[in-house]
């Protein structure tokens, strides 16, 4: 069934992204809102309202950046799937959280399992974070950790996955630097 | 020879891309069907279904055999080897062993003989489809266990899918493919050479409303295979009917645009397709005296599932679809309060104007019925929450806490409680 060319996109078109080296000597903006000091060298592109960094490849591990999201507005700016849910303002953690998941099982990970959804300071402001796994439909596990908050009516998120085995593990306390890092940016 | 390997491969792809056809849901296919009378032509109007029970007796295919390996068909299983080899380590394919156990044992009911020659892979896909490759590899998907209501109503599309192997209804597509596609290209050339190469397109269109009618006689033989061998199985034929009457209401209640190939459809229309089904159910006889439906194995089997294939319903926010679907849910089962737990879900997770009300509403139902899941209390105070109504959205709040403390979101809901958002607003 080939009803997801969403999941290509979001995974694997980075294959035909502007990579662009991001060393870790210097605070940058990523998403034109979030200002970050990395602590490792990682190659970023963009692709329509995310940046995403990775050390070894986007399928292996990457650190995504979405852009803030508006009420009305899905997590991902894509034309495809069209149903996807759709943000608002007056959404608690929880909600987001639930947004987050039903974003991603369309896009084509599976069994996705969030958890560990608690309170989080996020760029100095009253944000959460959580945990989650899941599975591609290749049957390759991944971990993963999301972080974000509300401001101005805008979600910001940040997210990082990594395959379990290895990719994970291996920058995922450069992610959680990044993540803790941020200092948000007025849009 | 090149030539013939150019054919090969390309029927090859063709024959790939009718797969990715025949895998859309049959879902997608009733859309279809129920929309696209405007488009209808003489095309689709093929062979009369056959309603002779002695007609679905012939199978081309022995338990047990195997395709020479000199053969095309050879060639197909192999490459429906190497796609089952994938199904296999699926992320998708669900593992557990009671719910392998039971689906397996209905695939032997029906499949008998062939229940060897028969792997069966469950997948979590929220959709309602089944597949079945040349080779005997069987795919459901959660989105149709979901869906049908009982075990009659499961093993008709088993039959169904039966109907397609052991008639070898892949093969005969694939070589339709080639010869189709081979006379195709010569036509193609003639009209060229005579300065008409865009009727060519033309050519196309008709040729490949060729195969896909081929394909519908396939579907209405398949179906007749699915009722024959449930009803040898000892299931009542006139449920196979019921599966089809509860996907249109479904299919009705969506009114999203949806495709505009209805003249390449793969399926019989709908209402040709029921009174089909019901008039073969009415020739058969089951082996059981009444002909049984096996519902309550088939819930008492179904049920630890249930919240997760409706959970992964929801989360594709087709509401009207899903809310129908829960509607004939609750007709079959009465009002549980895991099913009015789940109709709350999605008025709160649509937000429309009304939701919040509605989902308190439903919420509060469920709970007067029995024990719905802790959760719950949880949507409800979240509701609460919103509308400003923090005592109750705390005491919801705390008994969520109260009847799951080991939630892995308990440090978020206290944050709540003590008045906070959970976010930066």
């Amino acid at each position: 069934m080939f009803r997801r060319p969403s999941i290509i996109l979001f995974f694997v078109l980075a294959g035909c992204a502007q990579f662009s080296l991001v060393e870790p000597t210097q605070r940058v903006t990523v998403a034109k809102v979030y200002s970050v000091s990395p602590s490792t060298t990682w190659s970023g592109f963009t692709t329509q309202n995310w940046v995403r960094w990775t050390v070894d490849g986007p399928l292996l591990q990457a650190l995504t950046f979405i852009e803030p999201v508006e009420t009305g507005r899905p997590l991902l700016d894509i034309s495809e799937p069209k149903n996807l849910p759709l943000f608002n303002a007056d959404m608690t953690a929880p909600e987001v959280m639930e947004l987050f998941k039903a974003t991603m099982q369309q896009m084509g990970l599976h069994q996705l399992a969030a958890r560990g959804l608690e309170p989080a300071e996020f760029g100095k402001i009253s944000g959460f974070r959580f945990d989650f796994t899941a599975v591609s439909k290749d049957g390759l596990n991944y971990s993963g950790f999301a972080a974000g908050a509300v401001q101005s009516d805008k979600l910001h998120l940040v997210f990082y996955t990594g395959s379990q085995l290895v990719y994970f593990e291996k920058h995922r306390e450069d992610a959680r630097k990044v993540i803790q890092s941020i200092q948000l940016q007025k849009t | 020879m090149k030539v013939r390997q150019l054919i090969f491969g390309l029927a090859v792809a063709c024959f790939l891309a009718a797969c990715a056809t025949a895998n859309e849901s049959y879902e997608i296919a009733l859309k279809r069907e129920s929309k696209g009378d405007a488009s209808k032509s003489p095309e689709t109007a093929v062979s009369e279904p056959v309603d002779d029970a002695a007609a679905y007796q012939l199978a081309e295919l022995s338990p047990g055999e195997r395709p020479p390996v000199d053969s095309d068909e050879a060639g197909l299983w192999m490459m429906m080897d190497k796609a089952e080899d994938r199904v296999k380590t699926s992320g998708r394919r669900y593992r557990d062993k009671a719910l392998n156990d039971y689906v397996r044992d209905v695939v032997c009911r029906v499949s008998r003989d062939y229940c060897r020659d028969i792997r069966v892979y469950i997948m979590r896909v929220p959709y309602f489809n089944a597949t079945m490759a040349p080779n005997g590899a069987m795919e459901i998907w959660s989105g149709l266990l979901l869906r049908v209501q009982n075990e009659a109503q499961l093993a008709s599309i088993i039959g169904h899918e039966l109907g397609h192997y052991l008639r070898r209804h892949s093969l005969k597509r694939m070589q339709s493919v080639i010869d189709t596609s081979g006379g195709l290209a010569a036509f193609q050339v003639v009209l060229a050479t005579v300065g008409l190469g865009s009727l060519g397109n033309l050519a196309t269109l008709a040729a490949l409303g060729g195969l896909q009618a081929y394909s519908r006689d396939f579907e209405r033989e398949a179906d007749g295979y699915g009722v024959v061998l449930m009803s040898k199985a000892g299931y009542d034929p006139k449920e196979s009917a019921k599966v089809w009457e509860r996907l249109t209401r479904e299919q009705k209640a969506d009114d999203e645009e949806g495709s505009t190939y209805s003249f390449l459809s793969t399926h019989p229309e709908s209402e040709e397709r029921l009174a089909a089904l019901k008039l073969l159910a009415n020739k058969v006889q089951p082996q059981h005296p009444e002909g049984r439906d096996s519902s309550v194995t088939f819930r008492a089997v179904m049920r630890p599932y249930r919240g997760v294939f409706l959970s992964d319903e929801l989360n594709l926010r087709r509401f009207k679809r899903t809310e129908e679907l829960l509607k004939i849910l609750r007709e079959d089962n009465g009002e549980q309060p895991e099913l009015l737990f789940y109709q709350g879900e999605l008025y709160r997770l649509r937000n429309e104007k009304g939701d919040r009300e509605r989902a308190l509403a439903t919420y509060r139902k469920a709970l007067s019925v029995g024990k719905p899941p802790a959760e719950v209390h949880k949507s409800m105070g979240l509701i609460l929450l919103k509308t400003k109504q923090r005592d109750a959205a705390r005491r919801s709040l705390a008994q969520y806490l109260k009847e799951k403390p080991d939630a892995s979101d308990a440090r978020m809901i206290q944050h709540l409680m003590q008045g906070n958002r959970g976010e930066g607003k």
